[in-house]
């Protein structure tokens, strides 16, 4: 992800349309892609990806440069992820982030299966453990940015991160291995 | 390996073991010093199960960044749209609704009905009352994502319905329940409904 300049954010918190349809342009696909994988439903995750810019256009002016913009921005949207979690699970008791296949078609085994049951592992850790995953395997942050998103310190991203590569990987086996002979399915 | 629980109530390698997956984690992610780098390799020789870690991290890996999210069913929020949000000082949301003869008669009316309702203009914008239901969905149809875009889907679907009606206490209710808990004339145009 490409830095916008202090010069082109000056400009975004000007109001100047172009340079906000630029930071959508770069932006918006990858927040989308966090808080879906967040919060595990897509229609909410573009609600609220549109509620995230609408943040950020309003507090750019005010943003300075003490971070960069991008780790800056995707601690809106983290902010924006956990609300929206605890307002659903207030609302309706439910599990977060029930992931739902992409597709149905039953016959592509493999590769795909595979991606829906990591999915589906990564969807049963605690946000904590989910979001430094996704930061890192989903957005490619370094250790440093991600402490600087998650307001955490570089240990515990570094503990984080691993923990979550732990239950997963125990998740993932716990199926497989009940499931011999069977390409690893979802729950449908 | 043994295993122990964690805080998390969940089993994790002990010891040893518990050490060196961890720096695999890291050094899967380049984190990691030249140092630790070095007697990682030498235990992953002689340790199957931490290799077998180190590779499903990468394999894990590579699988989440090769998965697509599903397809925008909107477009994206515009720059027109965040160019008023970026400016903060523009009222046009109240100059709008004067216009509509819906809100008060003066701005000063406005803002005293408004803090009479609980509402702040400017700075943090609408406090959302908790306790406040979201409106009660009778109907359902498509919804043209270009009219209320910011709406979570029940209150678009409610607006839609007609369950939402403009100029009722229904509308009042729709500033306090939006996922923004604020609102202004970008993610609010009756207008164009
Ligand atoms: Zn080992």
């Amino acid at each position: 992800m490409r830095e916008p300049s202090a010069d082109e954010l000056r400009r975004a918190a000007a109001g100047d349309e172009r340079m906000l349809d630029n930071l959508v342009r770069a932006y918006y696909g990858p927040v989308y892609n966090y808080l879906y994988r967040l919060v595990g439903d897509a229609g909410e995750a573009e609600d609220l990806a549109q509620e995230v810019f609408l943040r950020m256009a309003r507090s750019v002016g005010g943003f300075g440069g003490r971070a960069r913009f991008s780790t800056w921005l995707f601690q809106i949207a983290r902010n924006a992820g956990i609300d929206h979690l605890r307002r659903r699970e207030a609302e309706r008791a439910r599990l977060p982030a029930v992931l739902e296949p992409l597709r149905s078609s039953r016959d592509a085994v493999g590769e795909y299966e595979e991606a829906q049951l990591v999915w589906s592992c990564i969807g049963t850790l605690n946000e904590d453990l989910r979001s430094a995953l996704l930061l890192r395997d989903l957005l490619g942050f370094s250790y440093r940015e991600i402490a600087e998103i998650l307001e955490s310190t570089l240990a515990t991203v570094k503990w984080r991160i691993y923990a979550a590569r732990e239950q997963v990987q125990e998740r993932y086996r716990a199926v497989t291995a009940t499931e011999p002979g069977r390409a690893p399915g979802l729950p449908r | 390996m043994r295993k122990k629980t964690t805080r998390y109530g969940k089993t994790r390698a002990a010891g040893d073991c518990r050490a060196f997956r961890e720096l695999a984690s890291s050094a899967v992610d380049g984190e990691i010093h030249e140092l630790e780098a070095y007697s990682l390799e030498r235990h992953l020789r002689s340790c199957p199960c931490c290799r077998e870690f180190r590779d499903f991290v990468l394999r894990t890996g590579l699988l989440v960044r090769q998965s697509p999210p599903p397809p925008l069913a909107r477009r994206p929020v515009e720059g027109r749209v965040l160019a008023r949000a970026a400016g903060g000082r523009d009222r046009s949301w109240w100059k709008s609704r004067r216009l509509l003869g819906v809100a008060a008669g003066s701005l000063a009316a406005g803002i005293l009905l408004g803090s009479a309702l609980g509402l702040r203009v400017g700075g943090e914008g609408v406090a959302a009352p908790a306790e406040l239901p979201l409106p009660r969905v009778t109907a359902a149809r498509t919804l043209d994502p270009s009219y209320v875009p910011y709406l979570s889907r029940p209150l678009a679907v409610a607006w839609d319905a007609g369950v939402i009606r403009p100029g009722t206490a229904d509308e009042k209710r729709l500033f306090w329940v939006t996922p923004m808990s604020r609102y202004d004339e970008a993610h609010y145009r009756p207008e164009r409904l």
